[in-house]
């Protein structure tokens, strides 16, 4: 029995637990008798408190503004004022190309290469949709590391004519199953932005996603993370690997 | 009134039939509303927080199996986390006042009322006196844990007692409270209980 552990329970149960701390208390959980015999009892005792509350008329118009808003989830499509389905690459059983860190240090280095990379993608990869003939600058290149699970990779930020570009490898992604996706989100002081989504068989390849006018802000972090569908507007499921600018 | 169980709605809902959502709904707005508002004790918020859940149920967000218990408990567990995720993102958990006393606040007319609500409402009123029998410091530690959901250092500093002692003290609270349940339900304590 780990004491320290034991005395997270009040926190596990409220949900005040980092990530981190959560897995780790589960597995701790899953050997401390002691605690499993707490947390069911303490499940228990307070499974009927919410009907303390009594049952209180709910403000007028409420059940169709509700369903309204549920439904109209349906309707939405799955792109945010950032996200554009367009440019969204399937990137089926394809190679991650270890080239591209190298091959984006060296962009970074030298202004006067102005290598569109993701036309190097395309040539690759069939399904990416790219101006080759447009020269391209490269804004930012971090190595994405992994948070939850294995998953690494590298973003890049391409400004590409008017245009701006994220460009996202990764490898050890986990499996997807059902309607799950991955998502790409570019963090600033105000929360996370919805990049891009992507899907891919093979755990691994790259993708590269357009940005729509407007939307070159000062970035301070990129994050990749596994969703449970391609609707989530605020990352709701694991971050799988993310870095700072 | 459709007659279907909480289960096999939600087997339909999973299939997006619109018309099991709505009974479900039915069945549980005015349930999942009045617990939203009691944790947030704010109209909007409580609103919002219905919103929330209903829409995580129709995108399957947190998919709710037989294994999970009752389906109300799924859901009643569903709209604390959403309250006091709200309550967070406003920063407000801390500032929620302490109840003094649930008061019942039944208005509607019976027969427009779920099946279901004459038993929430007589479990209901058996907490309520269960819980107005627990000593002060006891429904203040229930109500601090359970309702505001505050982190374990955040209790202690607000009751101003040592940290090791928060959760020692839930324990106890909510055993006096499961007494004083069994002393309301008229079973001797040795019972097994369903609460």
């Amino acid at each position: 029995m780990n004491r320290q552990m034991c005395d997270q329970l009040v926190d596990y149960f409220n949900g005040q637990l980092s990530e981190i701390d959560n897995s780790s208390f589960e597995k701790h959980v899953a050997t401390c008798e002691e605690c499993q015999i707490e947390l069911a009892e303490w499940k228990a005792l307070t499974d009927d408190l919410p009907l303390v509350s009594g049952s209180m008329t709910p403000p007028e118009g409420m059940k169709e503004r509700v369903l309204n808003a549920v439904f109209e989830q349906e309707q939405i499509t799955p792109i945010t004022p950032v996200a554009l389905k367009d440019s969204i690459t399937s990137i089926k059983k394809k190679k991650v190309f270890p080239w591209l860190p190298a091959l984006a240090a060296v962009l970074m280095l030298s202004v006067g290469a102005n290598i569109f990379l993701a036309s190097i993608v395309k040539n690759q990869q069939q399904d990416i949709v790219a101006q080759s003939e447009v020269v391209d600058q490269l804004l930012a290149y971090v190595n994405l590391s992994p948070v939850v699970g294995e998953a690494s990779g590298t973003a890049s930020i391409v400004k590409h004519g008017d245009e701006t570009r994220v460009v996202v490898q990764a490898n050890s992604l986990p499996k997807l199953s059902n309607d799950e996706v991955y998502q790409v989100w570019l963090i600033d002081e105000n929360g996370p932005i919805r990049a891009g989504t992507f899907k891919s068989d093979s755990q691994e390849g790259a993708v590269v996603f357009t940005l729509p006018e407007g939307i070159d802000q000062d970035w301070t972090q990129v994050a990749v993370s596994h969703e449970p569908n391609e609707e989530s507007k605020t990352p709701l499921g694991n971050v799988l690997m993310a870095s700072n600018f | 009134m459709d007659k279907s169980t909480d289960s096999q709605l939600y087997v339909r809902i999973r299939d997006k039939d619109k018309v099991a959502l709505e009974v479900i709904y039915d069945r549980y707005e005015r349930l999942v509303y009045s617990f939203a508002y009691r944790m947030t004790q704010n109209a909007q918020m409580a609103e919002d927080t219905v919103q929330e859940v209903f829409i995580e149920l129709w995108r399957e967000h947190s998919p709710y199996t037989e294994d999970k218990g009752k389906f109300s408990s799924w859901l009643l567990t569903m709209t604390r986390n959403t309250s006091l995720d709200a309550l967070r993102k406003k920063g407000k958990q801390q500032e929620v006042g302490l109840l003094e006393k649930d008061t019942e606040q039944m208005r509607a007319p019976i027969d427009q009322l779920p099946e279901q609500m004459l038993e929430w409402k007589e479990k209901g009123s058996i907490l309520r006196k269960s819980l107005e029998r627990l000593k002060v410091e006891q429904r203040t530690i229930v109500e601090l844990f359970y309702f505001h959901g505050l982190s374990q250092e955040s209790i202690s500093t607000k009751l101003d007692i040592p940290l090791g002692t928060v959760k020692s003290r839930i324990r106890l609270a909510l055993q006096h409270l499961r007494k004083h349940l069994e002393k309301e339900r008229g079973i001797s304590p040795n019972e097994p209980s369903d609460v």
